[in-house]
């Protein structure tokens, strides 16, 4: 582990840009493509970052790439699928694969729109009727592996569209997949 | 007779981001028309990493400008961190003495005090930080001073212009090219006549250069530095040609980029002398792609990024793509509520065990927040990352020494 301030660093710092000095390698290369930009050599760090605060005070923040647990609110829509123009399709469930990186909470639904032929209005848009299926997965000992999971829904209308939410806090959420599933009815011509 | 038919489609990696490009039921399974706070290296879509303090600021509440690292020639370890009132130094225990994080190297003397607040511009040269923040300085240290052998102050404003009358330059913007310490889009004290007040004068069109591998005045042998009545090897260019002013530099290869508003000019290296650059100007015009905000300008390597009227470019050896895509029209959206220049990056690694390659761009909102958008160079999408409380002031960076 490199000491941070008065120790000794462990040699040549070069390897990274041109201002901080080359080590010549093995092989041959071309020194006209190597860059000037008086990058810093290193093997390990920490990304970090100066924000001012509303306080006026001052910190340094980082994005900690050993916890995947966002505390902010994620959320995810797919494309609206065009699965028939102008027909009603009806999704009953959706499937979610994902990759166990611990306890975490969201939910899933579909959103579909839903035609007014009579001319009395626009139209509109309508969502699970039981409200955005909860999902819990993962468990306390993550092990990365990617296991399957079911939503049921029932959600009929056009261009049907999965939305993932994630409350904030809620734990590390990794989606490998998701598949909406369902059927529509094929008729004549519009 | 109607039928029942079946369907499912299937939304995997990899994941291509922001697409407003087309309406919401045109665009590809793997885009999406709305979505915040996701990573998706390797396939997947990930919650992104946690937001979070690493450090304190320094104890005497300083804007901070920017922050670095580097090995001195007795190869030792700082990490540094610039603010407007001095630089300042990282403990090595700063982990189990967080109360501690910072030591002061010094102060800026007299009337530099406190300095602007701009980000900080910085060159790790002949294992010495430079460093300038807009005002008539370049900064100095190199990682010794000052010691028992040694009691020169820490901090030394090195750019003499003028060693007669001891006038000194800064810049916006320092980069180095062919072994020359490059200033752009100077600040330089400008004197009547001897005697008179030097007053700080903004240049927004000028670069100077120092002599090669020499960026302090030998006093002894009347040589390096930046005066080039003293050194040939020393001088500045007016960019007159082009009526805007410089807004960034990068280098790719051996070539410099410098950034104007309405254009870029090459700057390649021709010799080690009088006119040691060739300046050619890709657009001359008043109106081309250039660099519409000044500290958008970023470059990891062979790949520059930067934004320009109409779209977000990356350059590299092979020449200009545009990048921006289909979030272009969200980002631009983004863009036009900044209530002042927005801050970008470009990182290769959130740390080691987790390379991927990052656009990161900052823009601020009002009310003391930050809307931020990733572009995954790997993957080349975008992504916005929601928001955080208070304003990026300086550069992300990697710090290697950790």
């Amino acid at each position: 582990m490199p000491q941070l301030e008065g120790g000794r660093g462990g040699g040549n710092p070069g390897g990274g840009g041109g201002g901080g000095g080359i080590k010549p390698s093995g092989h041959a290369a071309s020194f006209g493509l190597i860059t000037s930009t008086g990058g810093i050599a290193g093997f390990i760090g920490l990304l970090m970052f100066p924000v001012l605060l509303s306080n006026g005070s001052s910190q340094f923040s980082t994005f900690d790439i050993d916890n995947f647990d966002t505390e902010e609110d994620c959320h995810y829509e797919s494309r609206q699928e065009d699965v028939a123009i102008g027909r009603n399709v009806t999704v009953h469930k959706v499937l979610v694969v994902y990759k166990n990186l611990g306890v975490a909470n969201f939910t899933v639904d579909v959103e579909a729109f839903v035609r007014e032929d009579n001319g009395r209005s626009e139209g509109s848009f309508v969502r699970n009727k039981l409200g955005p299926i909860k999902m819990k997965i993962g468990s306390k000992k993550a092990d990365n592996k990617i296991r399957t999971k079911f939503a049921y829904i029932n959600v009929v209308g056009e261009r049907p569209q999965v939305i993932i939410d994630r409350q904030k806090n809620s734990g590390p959420l990794c989606i490998i997949s998701a598949t909406p599933v369902g059927t529509m009815v094929e008729g004549e011509q519009l | 007779m109607a039928q029942q038919g079946y369907f499912e489609q299937t939304y995997q990696g990899p994941w291509k981001g922001i697409d407003v490009s087309m309406p919401p039921n045109k665009i590809g399974e793997q885009n999406t028309p709305n979505a915040s706070n996701w990573i998706p290296r390797a396939g997947e879509l990930r919650s992104r990493p946690r937001y979070g303090v690493l450090i304190d600021g320094p104890p005497d509440g300083s804007f901070i400008n920017g922050h670095t690292a580097f090995i001195d020639s007795n190869n030792v370890a700082h990490t540094c961190a610039i603010t407007n009132t001095g630089l300042w130094q990282l403990n090595a225990k700063w982990r189990k003495n967080p109360a501690n994080s910072w030591n002061l190297i010094q102060r800026f003397p007299g009337n530099n005090f406190p300095a602007p607040n701009n980000p900080a511009s910085s060159q790790i040269f002949i294992d010495k930080l430079f460093f300038t923040l807009g005002d008539v300085n370049l900064w100095q240290w190199d990682g010794i001073t000052p010691s028992g052998k040694n009691p020169k102050p820490a901090l030394q404003s090195i750019a003499v212009y003028d060693v007669t009358n001891n006038l000194t330059a800064g810049g916006l913007f320092l980069g180095e090219l062919d072994s020359h310490l490059l200033l752009l889009n100077t600040t330089e004290q400008v004197q009547a006549a001897p005697g008179q007040p030097k007053l700080p004068t903004n240049f927004q069109q000028r670069i100077r250069w120092c002599v090669s591998g020499e960026p302090v005045f030998n006093v002894v042998t009347g040589t390096g530095g930046w005066d080039p009545t003293r050194d040939i090897g020393a001088g500045f260019d007016d960019l007159f040609d082009t009526p805007d002013a410089i807004t960034g530099f990068i280098t790719i290869g051996r070539t410099g980029f410098i950034f104007r508003v309405n254009g870029i000019t090459e700057l390649i290296p021709i010799s080690q002398g009088l006119l040691p650059f060739d300046f050619d100007h890709l657009w001359a015009s008043d109106r081309g792609i250039g660099s519409v905000f000044p500290f958008s300008i970023v470059n990891y390597g062979p790949i520059g990024m930067f934004i320009s009227n109409d779209d977000i470019y990356q350059i590299s050896i092979s020449g200009f793509q545009k990048v921006g895509g289909k979030a272009r029209n969200a980002i631009f959206e983004d863009l036009d509520q900044a209530v002042f220049a927005p801050i970008a990056s470009m990182f290769p690694t959130f740390r080691f065990k987790y390379p991927y390659l990052t656009y990161l761009l900052a823009i601020p909102f009002a009310n003391n927040k930050t809307k931020l958008w990733c572009y995954f160079v790997e993957d080349e999408c975008w992504f916005p990352w929601g928001t955080i409380n208070g304003y990026i002031t300086g550069k992300i960076r990697v710090v290697p020494t950790i």
